[in-house]
């Protein structure tokens, strides 16, 4: 299979960037969307060209390193996958496939297709954990919790922190990653006395690190790899709205 | 710090004040499109239908003023959600974005929001101040201008096709702007949320019809006769 590749480089975060067109040949379906990547960083290495950088870990779908935008989608065509479980034989041959990196103010581009990220870390600091004592490891299910929280929990935590939420909105919004993690919490008896609290700490931290509003296009919920739903995001403004009109202290 | 200051402060708060002030206004214009129906029943349901308004005397001007400032409140929260939101995408794709779920309600907003602004304008110059309209009457001088101002102004297609564009803009804004509203004052519930979005599809599209018939219907003399 034949593609023709165009990529975002950018040599670093200071650097203007452009498109780079490719042509990659040799190409199985069976490869994976990052193998493909790294057979044709090989031969730019080979050319003597300094190869894509691009990031990646567990290459399982469960570490939340890799993404970019695939043809203007976050992690490529596939519904419910990140880009490292996308195959070539999503593509067909002659194929153009356009790669940039997420683009939003939080996240400045380091190089290539890689951003940072740290703006999601400042949002967990604020309020991203738990601080009540809550002693030591008790006997399972001694707190029992409704299958459904539990299950609505759960929902929320399986959250990556990827970035393709911000990615895809139209705002640059990361209204989604924010509510899951709130939302992991204050749904749990362990999170629940501070959910107020939490809310508004997550929140600010959100906006001060420069991301856009939600309008509620759901362009995230529907290229979240992980089907995390707009629900979340009404929940956290509950959370919010709730907290600063009745329960702030001072 | 007053608690509704406090809630501003985030772009949530922003996001509820426009949401609050957005529902008031579609009350308040589902109001206005039941009292504009009376159109169709002739000149006298009409005119007495204006009569009652302007008689309300101080209430009148604390209905006006709180409409004023719900308006200003909708738009200065828009405003400065939006240039938040551009702020956060300062480079965009280059490639392009591709749109997946967004509907076309929802990317009008904006521009929807100015249309309807301008719209605005236009219609108090012509049917409450008359600076627009080619014969006004005032409310006080007779007991009939509401009807007579209605259908002197329609019966101009250019400013009928303007009224008629603007209340699909209308139409549009309510279709995102209700179920967004709801969504982002945390009422959100998997039971509810198809009635949600059908019921701001169905009073979009009520809005937008309704309006549109009354102008049509004017336009083409079927209200007013020759």
């Amino acid at each position: 299979m034949n593609i023709t590749l165009k990529v975002w480089r950018q040599a670093g975060p200071k650097d203007a960037g452009k498109f780079e067109t490719y042509q990659h040949d040799g190409i199985v379906e069976e490869m994976s969307f990052l193998e493909m990547l790294d057979v044709f960083n090989e031969k730019l290495l080979e050319a003597g060209t300094e190869p894509i950088a691009f990031e990646h870990d567990c290459r399982e779908g469960i570490c939340g390193s890799c993404g970019c935008m695939v043809n203007g989608r976050a992690h490529g065509p596939k519904d419910g996958a990140t880009l490292c479980q996308v195959h070539m034989r999503s593509y067909k041959d002659g194929d153009t496939i356009t790669l940039e990196p997420f683009r939003a103010k939080a996240f400045p581009i380091l190089k290539d297709l890689v951003v940072d990220r740290s703006a999601f870390d400042s949002i967990i600091q604020a309020g991203g954990y738990i601080s009540v004592r809550t002693g030591a490891a008790q006997d399972a299910n001694m707190r029992p919790v409704e299958k459904a929280i539990a299950d609505e929990a759960f929902d929320a935590a399986t959250c990556i922190g990827c970035g393709a939420c911000v990615a895809s909105c139209p705002n640059g919004s990361a209204s989604l990653f924010t509510s899951a993690k709130i939302a992991h919490l204050n749904m749990l008896p362990q999170g629940e006395p501070e959910k107020y609290k939490r809310a508004t700490a997550m929140v600010t931290a959100m906006d001060d690190a420069m991301f856009g509003a939600c309008s509620n296009h759901e362009e995230c919920e529907a290229t979240c790899p992980k089907g995390i739903g707009v629900e979340y995001i009404s929940q956290m403004n509950k959370n919010l709205i709730w907290g600063e009109l009745f329960e702030h202290d001072s | 710090m007053n608690p509704i200051a406090r809630l501003y402060k985030s772009t949530i708060g922003k996001k509820v004040i426009m949401a609050v002030t957005g529902l008031i206004m579609v009350f308040w214009l589902l109001s206005h499109l039941g009292g504009n129906t009376l159109m169709f029943l002739g000149q006298e349901w009409m005119d007495a239908y204006a009569h009652k308004i302007h008689n309300l005397g101080p209430l009148l001007w604390v209905m006006r003023l709180g409409m004023l400032g719900v308006i200003v409140a909708h738009i200065w929260s828009a405003i400065a959600v939006t240039r938040i939101s551009w702020a956060a995408r300062e480079h965009s794709y280059k490639g392009g974005r591709k749109t997946n779920v967004s509907t076309w309600s929802a990317r009008l907003m904006r521009i929807g929001g100015i249309i309807i602004v301008l719209f605005i304008f236009w219609h108090l110059a012509d049917l409450t101040l008359g600076w627009v309209h080619p014969d006004f009457k005032m409310q006080e001088e007779g007991g009939a201008a509401a009807y007579h101002n209605l259908t002197v102004s329609l019966r101009q297609i250019p400013v009928a096709i303007f009224y008629m564009v603007s209340v699909i803009f209308v139409g549009l804004h309510f279709s995102h702007g209700i179920q967004s509203g709801f969504q982002t004052l945390g009422l959100n519930h998997p039971k509810w949320n198809g009635i949600r979005k059908m019921t701001s599809w169905g009073l979009g599209t009520l809005i937008a019809v309704g309006n549109i018939a009354i102008v049509a219907a004017t336009m083409f003399k079927l209200i007013g006769g020759e």
